[in-house]
């Protein structure tokens, strides 16, 4: 069995998170465009969202954006700058730490919404 | 697919590959603003449709909106098809789950859109 490194994490990573927002765009679309029927219909779809799930949700969400942005950027840079593409390991890791710098306080933040 | 020729008839899966970088880019600006205002300015206590209301009155939130709705749906749904190439191999389903991504991508592109574009609150 193949077994990669940062290369091989991070791919599996950009594929899991890119497909955990697909799926919450296609939630997110389908509550917004209720706005459109009935502002009562929209009011109590939203409310979902501050539920303690919803909450919880909210923050594993934000963790996939920054993840998969923070990690795409990497991918844009050693595709176009050539030299990037040998320290692409090194990137991963500049990828970690700039997540984990925006994410931690980001989601500690939405955290204390719910106690 | 069997091709007697080497050469690929078109270039479509490198503007693919050049989509996916172009977009991306786009969408992490457009993202990150949409997630620190609507998630930290605000947050989801305050989101209602009175919300949406005025944040629409404002023809640019209008087109920030619609451009990101276009953007994630077109990154998101090229994303998905590349990975029912790479994850579904029987032809039947693999169809079958194509057919499916392309309707729920074009639904929610036309819904999304005219409620967007149409709204009056």
């Amino acid at each position: 069995m193949y077994r990669g490194r940062e290369g091989m994490w991070s791919w599996v990573l950009h594929r899991v998170a890119g497909v955990g927002i697909f799926i919450f765009l296609v939630a997110h679309i389908v509550d917004t465009s209720f706005v459109g029927w009935s502002a009562d219909l929209y009011n109590h779809t939203v409310a979902l969202y501050r539920s303690s799930i919803g909450r919880i949700g909210e923050i594993i969400l934000i963790g996939a954006v920054l993840l998969h942005a923070f990690n795409g950027l990497r991918i844009i840079t050693i595709d176009f700058v050539p030299k990037a593409t040998r320290i692409q390991r090194q990137l991963f890791y500049v990828v970690v730490i700039v997540f984990l710098a925006v994410f931690i306080p980001g989601a500690y933040y939405l955290a204390r919404a719910m106690f | 697919m069997q091709r007697k020729s080497s050469k690929p008839r078109d270039n479509f899966e490198l503007r693919s590959w050049y989509f996916m970088r172009v977009s991306g880019a786009l969408i992490v600006v457009l993202a990150i603003i949409h997630l620190i205002y609507v998630h930290y300015v605000h947050g989801v206590d305050e989101i209602s449709a009175g919300f949406i209301a005025e944040r629409w009155l404002n023809p640019t939130w209008r087109i920030f909106d619609f451009v990101l709705l276009t953007l994630a749906l077109l990154h998101g749904g090229n994303g998905m098809r590349i990975l029912v190439d790479d994850y579904i191999r029987p032809k039947g389903w693999r169809t079958f789950a194509l057919t499916s991504l392309y309707i729920v991508v074009f639904l929610l592109f036309a819904v999304g859109g005219l409620v967007m574009l149409t709204y009056q609150g």
